[in-house]
């Protein structure tokens, strides 16, 4: 199958290995590390649910917010995690359409990435209002004896439809991918329980060629529907900025930016996770350096987009005389959150240079910090916009700090616990690589004949 | 019933049937049976009940019983109904009924030390929830200050004494519930047994409360009345008598409305000193732009509203202020009829402006005394110099109010601006009283002394030891509203009324008294200081009569006209404000030179730092210090909150090395030592340090207690007089840290085209001058870039309102005022430092000019009700919405709490409810509520309304009519209460409006007018009548 030189699955694997690699960690008793790692996951979930109860039953007056900050990490968390999401849609769905077949070893934990990215995102989204037992349908235009309607012109409601309609065609295309494997899980079942599930959850997969056809036709049309969300969703988010008054906010660069930094830092939290993936279930085989290397070109890429739009901004600002403009901005670089933006810089701006080196792209231990850094560092590219555009902004009478409180932070961990329980819960439980298309991008076994 | 008749039945009788009597035709056809049936139940045996009836052993008959019972109920209901059982007028209609929903007016009066302002509360479902000023009274005529607005949260303060309490004079605070049958024998027999009997009174305005003092004192061997009050103007009315001689020392009245040059030498006329609501209304009616614009020149140690209102302002450190005053006197005299007076000249001839401007230093120099000298010599007869605030009240405060009563006389003053003939208050006490009480008390001579408000353990030097003194007197008896510091110490604490619970007068000046009628019946079991004087005297007349009785033979006598005194009582009740005696033309009095044997060189001096007191412009002397709106009322200059600080000059900062926030300790020469956080505050002499008096109560509730530190220990009494400032301090720096709750926390202008300020040759030149001072400011033809189609404002009314920066005192009186209209919540200090307090209105404050001495500027900022509102488009829910009146809508109940409107605000006037804020009106606080506006819950946002209510009801009201509503119906809570009319509010699709006659205005500006949002509030831009020279630097770059 492979025309090219290019050798996507290592270690001289058999379609057989790859069934039984990718099952492995499904039909034994977890290890020992997955255990250590899913109570870590479940610690940080309770230290969520801990805060989000204290948030409830008290009032989100106990976060730092205060009357120039009306958004601190709660909105960093929320474009954060959907910034996240975007690399698995990419990988997935545009890398699919310019048919790149290096995606296939990481496209499923990609996707499962997005997904529960999404979730966490709008886990924080729903819960940074002030009533969010209102606002958890009042946003949603549904006819009501009240006549009461959205605001058509709010960001915040085309916000509402992005999100949900970014979560609802990950979900579906991510399923739809899985339908094959959860076939192949179905058929090595030996227990009862666990093979009822499997036989529902693969829709009665058969693997005939009718099922294969439908399948493909059905996995490129999600691919094209999901293709342009990557640019929306991410844009739209961005317009919760761009479209309001704000200095700092109020810019056109920001959608591209947003998409730029969004594929940025899902792809540095692709690296972190299948960094770990591959260590723990042993995929080094699947998830080769070669991958790994091109994500890391990826990073570097946008990482120096990310970097162009810094210097653009500011050159805008000081271009449009505006005192209001280059006050903001100013203020970003000396202000009193100068630190959060010399982090940004250089975990964003500076770190991912040293993937101009193959040496180091091809580095493990270093891929594994500079993800971390580029995801600390767009971490701060979201708190520098929302905090240090708020806290100082037209009226300096009404200028004060924000300082986040331990339960911000708690509701932050808690969204990372929500994320690496449902990821350790899926590889537990769901084929972490697709085998399926995996199997594809191999050299046909000598006895095999030709395959899909 | 009666009349019933079978209608089913063919044949007569009944279909369906009760007893078996229905089924007897003679039943439906006789005519006993048919009467008997008109007794409500059909099973009492109507045989056994006639048969009773005509025996008449019935007792009592079914029926009378019923109606005995329910007569007996009704009147049990009407007796126990809290009611004022005296009768009350309304202001305008008559309470034939208490209507739910409609609010009566009733006229009274508000005391705060000697001021006495007319007022209107208004009542809801019988109690009050917002005051107003009574434009009727000659004297505020409409305007409150903010303590006067505050004073109606105190009415339902939970931390009111309930009841009479006994105490066993340890100083516990807390004491066993008596009766007041119990308490009042307990009292009678102690007063009976003591021969020498002493009332220790906060000033006693009323002159019918006075009398009946007098009566009651009267029956004793020796009784007398030692009326007491912190802050006094004692200096001024001694001063008076001195330079003029003889009668009563009286404080003069002052026309600042005639003035066109006014100086000010350490009093803070427009905020805490004298008759400051009246002072502040008459001073800005010459403060428009223009030929008669009248000018400011204060010298003074803190930075006060009237420093920050000046024209020019020149810091001098305390003390400072009497070397101005013989400077300025000596450049003067030589031009004025007592130019020939050695007396007089042989005492200034030592103060030439550059011997005094070198002494002082900083920013006063030689020039700028000459140029005030020389500003007063130009306004001769048209001028006032006043002087003589807490701030200056040195040991020297008696010599320099004379050289200010001589200044006043010499410049042809006397009578034409100050007044001897309009006495504003009378001198009220002076120290000496109650130094002489302390004395009497010590040696035993005091048998039973009766307190009445008055708290001098809180307020008097602690050299005085009033406590100590106090424990000497075998019976103390208080009248106070709680076990405060001074009560504790008492046998009995008779829980006193609240001014709005109670019935008096008070003598507002010499023309005119009013009258103070209950707006509600008590909330506790609280009596008032008079009733309680009448029930120990064992009268049984009520104070109500007493004071109808007082007025008839008084007031009435001499003003009655002949009429009949209900009717005269009714009117006079109605109006709450009567002129007892009409204006005499003032008439000059002359100087008496020997005063001047009285002028003493200045003691004050040095080159140390010296402590200056006064009086802040929530607290004042810290009597309302449990009132929250007042505790939370960012300081106009500072806006710090809740706490006192000492304030220093930035380069008083740097030498002794401390910021904002750090912790210092100043020690007295007198040993008096206290630590508090530093304030940096720009335009202080680097020898000053200023702080706050009214601070640090122990015993006057849970929101006062330990807010901030007592510094009235500090004071001394010197020769009677109190010294309050000019004390010679060691400043150490702890090290410690505190974090001052202040609402605006970035001092620096940053160069921003926020506000405009012009001087007044400026202004002549070109009266549009500050529009075109920054680009940023203009906006010409911008209509045509909008993208929305423009709002339909054809209606008959759109809201719009105009800010006067020239006439805005800074004062904070709207900020108040608005807090009670619109049940704005209190936060707390805590969360102020997070940044969260919730005012609707705020006061922002620049500076422009150098930090030693710069220009203040005050800029009130309220929701803008912008036409192309950024709040309105962002809100996902539309919980924020345009009206067709331009009003910009908050829908309290539809908001999810995004805080999106607040983030694209620029102007931050959104406020959100982080918590569930009203819960901190507890207990009987939320009485205070107006149910007009709704109380917002956690998690939704709030802002300005315009005071849609008043909306509203106005438009309501001209529906009624059959009209619309017409300019000047209808007033904004924040516009009502401006002593100064800063603050403008009307329709502005009606082109004579005087809204938007002032929009047009050639001063008019909008805030932020670039962003192209077209704010419904229009500024006028601040024009200080000024040489060009000390023209601000800011505005100008950008």
């Amino acid at each position: 199958m492979a025309t090219t030189a290019e050798v996507l699955v290592t270690g001289g694997k058999t379609y057989n290995d790859i069934n039984e690699d990718v099952a492995r960690p499904l039909e034994s008793f977890p290890t020992k590390k997955w255990w250590i790692c899913f109570s870590v996951a479940l610690v940080f979930l309770c230290v969520g649910l801990a805060s989000w109860t204290k948030e409830f039953t008290t009032g989100i007056g106990v976060w730092g917010l205060n009357h120039p900050g009306g958004w601190g990490t709660d909105i960093t968390n929320f474009v954060f995690w959907v910034g996240i999401g975007h690399a698995g849609t990419l990988i997935s769905a545009i890398l699919f359409l310019f048919r790149q077949k290096w995606r296939t070893g990481i496209n499923r934990s990609a996707e499962a990435m997005t997904i529960f990215a999404v979730i966490c995102a709008l886990l924080v989204v729903l819960t940074h209002t002030g009533r969010p037992w209102y606002a958890a349908f009042w946003l949603l235009p549904y006819p009501n004896q009240r006549q009461l309607w959205v605001n058509f012109r709010s960001p915040l409601l085309w916000d509402v439809f992005a999100v949900s309609t970014y979560f609802t065609i990950s979900l579906i295309f991510w399923f739809v991918g899985l339908v094959p494997d959860l076939a192949s899980i179905r058929d090595r079942a030996t227990n009862k329980i666990r093979k009822t599930i499997y036989t529902i959850l693969s829709l009665g997969w058969r693997g005939s060629n009718k099922n294969w056809l439908h399948y493909e036709t059905a996995y490129m049309l999600f691919a094209g529907l999901s293709t342009p969300l990557v640019l929306s969703v991410h844009s739209v988010v961005s317009f919760d900025f761009a479209v309001s008054q704000l200095p700092g906010w109020h810019t056109t660069i920001f959608p591209p930016y947003f998409v730029a930094g969004a594929i940025f830092s899902g792809f540095a939290m692709v690296v972190t996770l299948l960094v770990i993936m591959r260590e723990m279930f042993g995929f080094k085989n699947y998830i080769t350096l070669d991958h790994l290397e091109k994500m890391n070109k990826v990073i570097l890429g946008t990482g120096m987009i990310v970097g162009y739009a810094y210097a653009c901004e500011f050159f805008i600002a000081w271009y449009s005389g505006s005192p209001f403009e280059r006050g903001a901005f100013l203020n970003r670089m000396f202000g009193p959150y100068w630190w959060s933006y010399w982090i940004m810089v250089s975990c964003n701006v500076l770190s991912p240079q040293i993937f101009w080196f193959r040496s180091m792209r091809r580095n493990i231990g270093v891929m594994f910090v500079i993800s971390l850094y580029v995801n600390i560092g767009m971490y701060f590219e979201r708190f520098v916009i929302i905090v240090t555009s708020l806290h100082r902004d037209f009226l300096p009478s009404s200028w004060d700090m924000y300082v986040p409180t331990f339960w911000e932070w708690g509701i932050f961990v808690g969204t990372l616990g929500v994320f690496f329980t449902l990821f350790l819960l899926f590889v537990r439980f769901l084929p972490a690589i697709a085998m399926g298309e995996v199997k594809s991008v191999m050299p046909s076994p000598k006895e095999g004949g030709h395959h899909s | 019933m009666q009349n019933q008749t079978p209608k089913e039945n063919t044949e007569g009788l009944p279909r369906h049937w009760m007893t078996m009597d229905e089924l007897s035709p003679q039943y439906w056809t006789d005519k006993s049976a048919q009467e008997k049936r008109g007794q409500e139940f059909f099973e009492k045996p109507i045989e056994s009940l006639e048969a009773l009836e005509k025996t008449g052993q019935a007792g009592i008959a079914r029926r009378d019983f019923l109606t005995l019972m329910g007569a007996s109920m009704a009147l049990t209901a009407t007796a126990c109904a809290r009611r004022p059982v005296n009768k009350i007028i309304p202001y305008v209609v008559k309470p034939e009924e208490i209507t739910p929903g409609i609010s009566y007016s009733y006229a009274s009066t508000f005391t705060d030390g000697f001021n006495s302002y007319g007022i209107l509360t208004t009542n809801r479902e019988g109690r009050p929830i917002k005051l107003e000023g009574n434009p009727d009274h000659p004297v505020n005529k409409g305007a409150l200050s903010v303590r006067a607005q505050a004073s109606v949260l105190s009415l339902y303060d939970p931390d009111r004494l309930k009841h009479p309490v006994k105490l066993d004079r340890s100083g516990s605070d807390t004491g066993l519930k008596v009766e007041y049958k119990d308490a009042d024998a307990a009292v009678m027999a102690a007063l009976k047994s003591a021969g020498s009997v002493r009332v220790l009174s906060t000033p006693i305005l009323g002159e019918t409360t006075r009398k009946l003092v007098k009566e009651f004192l009267g029956s004793f061997r020796d009784g007398e009345l030692v009326e007491y009050e912190p802050v006094s103007l004692e200096d001024v009315a001694e001063a008076q008598a001195l330079s003029f001689g003889g009668g009563h020392p009286t404080i003069p009245g002052y026309s600042f409305e005639d003035a066109d040059v006014v100086v000010s030498l350490g009093a803070d006329f427009l905020e805490t000193w004298g008759s400051s609501t009246e002072n502040a209304r008459n001073w800005a009616k010459r403060r428009k732009p223009g030929e008669r614009m009248s000018k400011l020149i204060s010298f003074e140690s803190m930075m006060s509203i009237t420093g920050a209102n000046s024209d020019e302002r020149y810091p001098v450190a305390p003390g400072d202020e009497y070397l101005v005053a013989l400077a300025i006197a000596h450049e003067v005299v030589g031009h004025t009829s007592f130019a020939g007076n050695s007396q007089i000249t042989n005492k200034l001839s030592d103060y030439t402006a550059e011997k005094v401007a070198s002494i002082i230093g900083g920013v006063v120099t030689a020039a700028s005394i000459k140029k005030t000298a020389q500003a007063l010599l130009n306004a001769k007869g048209k001028s006032i110099v006043v002087g003589g605030g807490l701030s200056s009240k040195t040991k020297d405060a008696l010599s320099l109010q004379i050289v200010i009563t001589f200044l006043n006389c010499a410049l042809g003053n006397e009578g034409p601006t100050v007044d001897g003939n309009l006495w504003r208050y009378k001198a009220g006490p002076q120290h000496s009283e109650i130094s002489k009480l302390i004395g009497e008390m010590n040696a035993g001579k005091v048998q039973a002394l009766i307190i009445h408000g008055a708290n001098p353990v809180y307020s008097l030097p602690d050299s005085l030891a009033f406590a100590a003194a106090l424990k000497k007197v075998p019976f103390v008896v208080s009248v106070s509203d709680r076990v405060d510091e001074t009560s504790r110490f008492s046998n009995f604490v008779f829980a006193a009324n609240h001014y709005l619970e109670n019935w008096g007068d008070a003598w507002t000046n010499n023309n005119v008294v009013s009258l103070q009628q209950p707006a509600m019946a008590p909330l506790f079991d609280t009596r008032s200081f008079e009733d309680s004087l009448l029930a120990w005297s064992c009268k049984k007349t009520s104070f109500y009569d007493f004071l109808r009785e007082n007025w008839k033979n008084t007031y009435f006598k001499s003003k009655g006209n002949g009429q009949n005194f209900e009717a005269y009582w009714e009117a006079t009740l109605q109006k709450g404000v009567v002129v007892v005696q009409d204006k005499a033309k003032p008439a000059p009095r002359s100087f008496r030179a020997a005063a001047f044997d009285r002028v003493g060189k200045p003691s004050v001096s040095g080159s140390g730092m010296r402590l200056a007191l006064y009086e802040s412009v929530g607290l004042g002397d810290g009597t309302m210090a449990n009132n929250a709106w007042l505790q939370e009322l960012p300081d106009p200059i500072t806006s710090v909150t809740w706490d006192n600080y000492i304030a220093m000059g930035p380069e008083a900062a740097k030498k002794l090395g401390v910021e904002l926030n750090d912790v210092v300790e100043l020690t007295l020469a007198s040993g008096f030592k206290f630590e508090l956080p530093v304030f940096v505050q720009p335009g202080l002499h680097v020898n000053t340090v200023a702080v706050a008096v009214g601070y640090g109560r122990t015993h006057v509730g849970r929101v006062g207690n330990g807010m901030g530190v007592n510094v009235f220990g500090a004071t001394e009494l010197s020769s009677g007089m109190r010294v309050a400032s000019g004390f010679s301090v060691t400043a150490r720096k702890t090290g410690r840290r505190y974090e001052l709750a202040a609402t605006q926390r970035h001092f620096q202008h940053e160069g921003r085209p926020l506000i405009n300020d012009v001087t007044l040759a400026e202004f002549k030149k070109n009266a549009g001058a500050a529009m075109h001072t920054n680009p940023h400011l203009k906006m010409e033809n911008i209509d045509s870039l909008s993208m929305w189609t423009k709002h339909d404002y054809s209606g008959p009314y759109r809201w719009g309102m105009a800010v006067d920066l020239n006439s805005c005192t800074g004062c904070g009186a709207c900020v108040i005022a608005c807090q009670a209209e619109n049940n704005t919540p209190v936060v707390g200090r805590d969360r102020v430092r997070e940044s969260r307090e919730m005012h609707w209105i705020r006061i922002d404050r620049y500076y422009s000019g150098s930090p030693e001495n710069p220009d203040v500027l005050f800029e009130p900022m309220m929701c803008q009700h912008c036409e192309n509102a950024p709040c309105e488009t962002v809100c996902p829910v539309i919980a924020t919405v345009h009206d067709k009146e331009g009003l910009n809508e908050m829908v309290y109940n539809r908001c999810v709490g995004t805080r999106y409107c607040a983030n694209n605000c620029p102007y931050k006037v959104r406020r959100f409810n982080f918590f569930d804020y009203w819960k901190n009106y507890s207990e009987t606080m939320n009485m205070v509520y107006n149910p007009d506006v709704t109380v917002r819950t956690r998690g939704v946002m709030e802002k300005c309304s315009f005071c849609v209510q008043r909306i509203v009801k106005a438009k309501d009201h001209a529906k009624d009519k059959g009209t619309t509503v017409r300019d000047g119906d209808l007033m904004t809570a924040c516009q009502q209460t401006c002593p100064t009319d800063a603050i403008v509010f009307g329709n502005i699709n009606d082109a004579n409006s005087r809204v938007s006659k002032i929009s047009k205005d050639a001063r008019s500006f909008r805030v932020l007018e670039i962003l192209n949002n077209k704010p419904s509030i229009a500024y006028l831009t601040k024009v200080r009548n000024k040489e060009s020279e000390g023209a601000p630097a800011h505005g100008h770059h950008s």
